[in-house]
């Protein structure tokens, strides 16, 4: 099986080793966003095809197009991130944006993947919020395929604040390319974790697992635990406003909506709450009106 | 796929509404002066379960998700009475996780509400708003993990977040005069509705416990009107 990979932010500083079993971060000082709200873009470059003749950035011949990735992406904040009920987060579908080729031929470290440390390249820096590209240089990925999918840092920070988070998928070989659409899913939510801050899990049922599961349609608690840490809710003072969904019947996409309590139990639930309320209404009329 | 994203102001709007209604409503009945219900005030202390947010949490590689997990929660609360059969019951507890699959990071619940209730002849139904506190902490340093190909020292977490969220809250009481010596044992049935108008983060979590109630002498009578 394939298996997930992103640098984390390591460079400056100097490890102990502790041991425990639960969520981690990329980097030491807990950094997050300083938003409630984040836009995932993605590069609107192709890669399939793209630079064949060359040996550093040359993509594979199959890729999906930009607008699928964008359109996969929309499905892996809605099947995982957004979906957290005790954090104030909230990812919201962005665009396709016109980074040019950039983002596809970069590096996204000044070392390649294999060192095991990162400077991030500062020709990719995120202005703000999270890009998704494509990206095909061998140095993110390896020149030839040693399986990894994806790539992230968040590589623009003002303090502890992470202001921009770099996501490259692996255009160079065709592991990804070659993934089920809900493997795909998968693999964007979980480097979208890490742009978001978090390391890997030991628990292997959590999407930050360092690896590849067999079915993954939630989030396992320390995914939870971890987004909760850090972007915990604030209600009442910030309610969660964030997506009421207005589903047609003919929605595509309605797979999407089949976890946690279900409109049908809400429903009843708000019924028998209206209906207990008439009766203390009905009860105690006189006295209060 | 659509969305709307309902204002801000629209929320607060409907928030004051809710507490005047859940708050306001029954504390100003107990300032008029007309007949009020004789019962006395009773507290109560609990002990039961609650299972946070089944069906939204997978636990294992096959993509199970929960129905219940283990949640050891202890509670204390008073009830007004206010009106015959109307009561207004303040309570407040907490729920430990635990350990188990967080090993390192301990997570627990703290909870309020002020849910206006109803008994009936053989149970008590309540709803109304809650609060509740989830503390996630651990214990700091670096974990090294797996990373790719190799291996990466990851950084754990290591002071206390606290997420704050309102609830709407539901029960419901049987008490179970069969079973114990005393009248004021109470089978409690007990939810709490995260993110109400929020689709995707919208949650569950349900309680089981055991209720014991006892009377407290000068206890305040707020509703009583005399
Ligand atoms: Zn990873």
């Amino acid at each position: 099986m394939f298996k997930l990979k992103a640098f984390s932010f390591l460079f400056f500083f100097v490890f102990h080793i502790a041991l425990g079993h639960s969520f981690t971060f990329n980097n030491n000082a807990a950094a997050a966003f300083d938003k409630d709200e984040i836009t995932v873009n993605v590069n609107d470059t192709d890669c399939a095809g793209a630079d064949s003749g060359d040996s550093n950035y040359a993509c594979n011949s199959d890729f999906i197009t930009p607008q699928k990735l964008l359109d996969l992406t929309e499905r892996a904040i809605n099947r995982f991130w957004n979906r957290i009920p005790t954090t104030r987060l909230n990812l919201v579908r962005g665009s396709l944006v016109s980074k040019g080729n950039t983002f596809r031929r970069g590096q996204l470290c000044n070392e390649s993947y294999a060192s095991g440390t990162c400077t991030p390249n500062t020709a990719l820096k995120v202005s703000s919020d999270i890009l998704i590209s494509c990206n095909c240089h061998k140095n993110n990925f390896g020149d030839s395929n040693v399986g990894i999918l994806g790539v992230t840092i968040p590589n623009n920070y003002d303090g502890v604040a992470i202001k921009g988070s770099l996501i490259l998928i692996n255009g160079r070989h065709d592991g990804f390319h070659n993934l089920t659409d809900n493997e795909k899913i998968n693999v964007i939510g979980h480097e979208i974790g890490h742009a978001l801050g978090l390391g890997h899990s030991p628990v292997e049922d959590s999407l930050m697992y360092y690896s590849n599961i067999g079915k993954r349609d939630h989030l396992g608690w320390d995914d939870l635990d971890g987004i909760s840490y850090l972007y915990p809710s604030s209600q009442p003072l910030n309610l969660n406003c964030g997506t009421v969904s207005l589903k047609s019947p003919n929605d595509s996409d309605s797979s999407e909506s089949n976890s946690g309590p279900n409109n049908t139990s809400f429903f009843l639930l708000s019924f028998f709450s209206i209906v207990f309320l008439g009766f203390i209404l009905r009860y105690g009329r006189r006295r209060f009106f | 796929m659509k969305y709307i994203t309902p204002s801000k102001k629209t929320h607060l709007i409907l928030l004051v509404f809710l507490f005047e209604f859940f708050l306001i409503f029954p504390l100003s009945y107990g300032s008029t002066e007309e007949n009020g219900a004789k019962k006395p005030s009773k507290a109560f202390w609990s002990v039961g379960n609650t299972t946070m947010f089944p069906g939204k949490v997978q636990i294992d590689k096959e993509g199970t998700t929960e129905t219940f997990n283990f949640n050891p929660t202890f509670s204390f609360g008073l009830e007004y009475p206010f009106r015959e059969t109307l009561l207004i019951i303040p309570e407040l507890g907490l729920n430990f996780s635990g350990n188990g699959r967080h090993a390192a990071v301990s997570r627990s619940t703290f909870f309020i509400s002020t849910d206006p209730g109803k008994r009936f002849k053989y149970f008590l139904l309540h709803t109304g708003i809650g609060l509740h506190w989830t503390f996630i902490d651990g214990p700091g340093g670096t974990e090294t993990l797996n990373n790719g190909n190799s291996s990466t020292a990851f950084y754990l977490p290591e002071f206390t977040s606290i997420s704050s969220n309102l609830t709407w809250t539901h029960g419901i009481g049987f008490p179970l005069d069969f079973m114990f010596d005393q009248k004021n044992a109470v089978l409690k049935l007990d939810s709490a509705l995260y993110n109400p108008f929020d689709s995707l983060k919208r949650a569950v979590t349900y309680r089981i416990a055991l209720q014991f109630s006892f009377s407290v002498e000068g206890l305040p009578t707020f509703f009583n009107g005399d």
